[in-house]
C-alpha cells in the first residue's frame, strides 16, 4: 500500500511520532528486505534498516510532499546503503561465509528443493552463495542498481528516482553489472 | 557454463520477502524517544565546551579585527609621512 505523500505530510505537521509510525507499518518490510538484498546478511540488514529509519526521522520535516513518498524513502535508503557498503560492512567478509540458507527458510518458509530432494537444497545454496559473492565484488553503484532491479523487483525508473541517476545511466549499470557478474561466475566455475 | 550462469543470476530473483522481526520493528518504534532522549541528555561538560568554543571563536576575531584595524591604521599613517614630499610639489 502507497501512503499519499501529501497526506502524510499534513499528518507530521500534526503529529509527528504518528506519521513515523505510519511509515514503519508501510515501509519496514520493504526497506529491511531492500537492506538484506544488498548485504546477504541478517544483523547488517537491521542495523543498516535501523539507521535509515532513523535518518528518516531526523529528516522527516525536510520532506515536502512534492514527491512521492517512496521515492523520498528509498533515495535514503541508497545513500545510507552506499555508506554502510563503503565503511560498516563487517569485516569485508564474503557473502559465502556469512549467508545462511537455513536463516532463510527458518525466516520465511523458503522452499529451495522443488520434490524435497536435499541435493536440490545444496545446489541451491551453491547458487546463491556464489551469487551472492559476485555481486559483493561489483563496484558499488552496479552492485546497488542491480540488487535494487534484479532481487528487489524495482523498476527502472524506480531505480532511476532512488539513486537520482537517469534512465539511460541505469541501463548502463545494470548492462555492465552483468557483464561483470557473468565473467566473475565464469571465472569462479571454472576454479 | 552459459546455462549454469544463467540459473545462478535467476537464483537470486527467486528470493522471498522476509518478514521483519519484532525484535527489529521494536528497535525502529524507539527511534524517536531515543533521538530526543540523546539532545536532552548532551552532558554539561560537552554544553560547556561547545558554549566556551564558540566565545573563543568570537573573542579572535573580534582581537584579530581591532589589531589589524590598529595596524592598517599605523600603515596609513607611516605611508602618509614616506610620501608626504609629494605634496609639496
Amino acid at each position: 500500500m502507497e501512503i499519499d505523500g501529501h497526506n502524510w505530510k499534513e499528518q507530521v505537521d500534526i503529529d509527528k511520532e504518528r506519521a513515523y509510525r505510519l511509515l514503519i507499518q508501510t515501509y519496514a518490510e520493504k526497506v529491511y528486505n531492500t537492506c538484506y538484498r544488498l548485504t546477504f546478511h541478517q544483523e547488517d540488514a537491521e542495523d543498516l534498516t535501523q539507521e535509515i529509519f532513523t535518518a528518516i526521522y531526523l529528516s522527516i520535516d525536510s520532506y515536502k510532499g512534492d514527491s512521492k513518498l517512496s521515492t523520498w524513502i528509498y533515495s535514503l535508503t541508497v545513500n545510507k546503503a552506499k555508506e554502510f557498503i563503503r565503511y560498516k560492512l563487517r569485516d569485508k567478509r564474503s557473502a559465502s561465509s556469512t549467508f545462511s540458507l537455513d536463516w532463510l527458510k527458518e525466516s520465511t518458509g523458503y522452499d529451495a528443493s522443488d520434490e524435497s530432494n536435499p541435493l536440490d537444497e545444496v545446489i541451491q545454496k551453491e547458487r546463491l552463495e556464489l551469487l551472492f559473492t559476485a555481486i559483493e565484488e561489483l563496484p558499488d553503484n552496479q552492485r546497488i542498481a542491480y540488487s535494487l532491479n534484479k532481487l528487489d523487483g524495482l523498476s527502472y525508473g524506480e531505480v532511476a528516482e532512488s539513486m537520482d541517476i537517469s534512465l539511460s545511466s541505469v541501463e548502463s549499470l545494470l548492462f555492465r553489472a552483468k557483464q561483470n557478474l557473468k565473467k566473475s561466475l565464469e571465472k569462479k566455475l571454472k576454479e | 557454463m552459459k546455462n549454469r550462469i544463467d540459473e545462478i543470476l535467476k537464483s537470486g530473483e527467486q528470493l522471498p520477502k522476509l518478514p521483519v522481526s519484532d525484535q527489529l520493528l521494536n528497535r525502529l518504534t524507539q527511534i524517536p524517544s531515543q533521538v530526543s532522549s540523546q539532545i536532552r541528555t548532551l552532558p554539561r561538560s560537552v554544553k560547556w565546551m561547545l558554549v566556551a568554543g564558540v566565545a573563543s571563536i568570537v573573542l579572535l576575531n573580534t582581537l584579530l579585527m581591532l589589531y589589524y584595524r590598529h595596524n592598517s591604521g599605523i600603515g596609513n599613517d607611516l605611508s602618509s609621512a614616506y610620501f608626504s614630499y609629494l605634496k609639496q610639489m
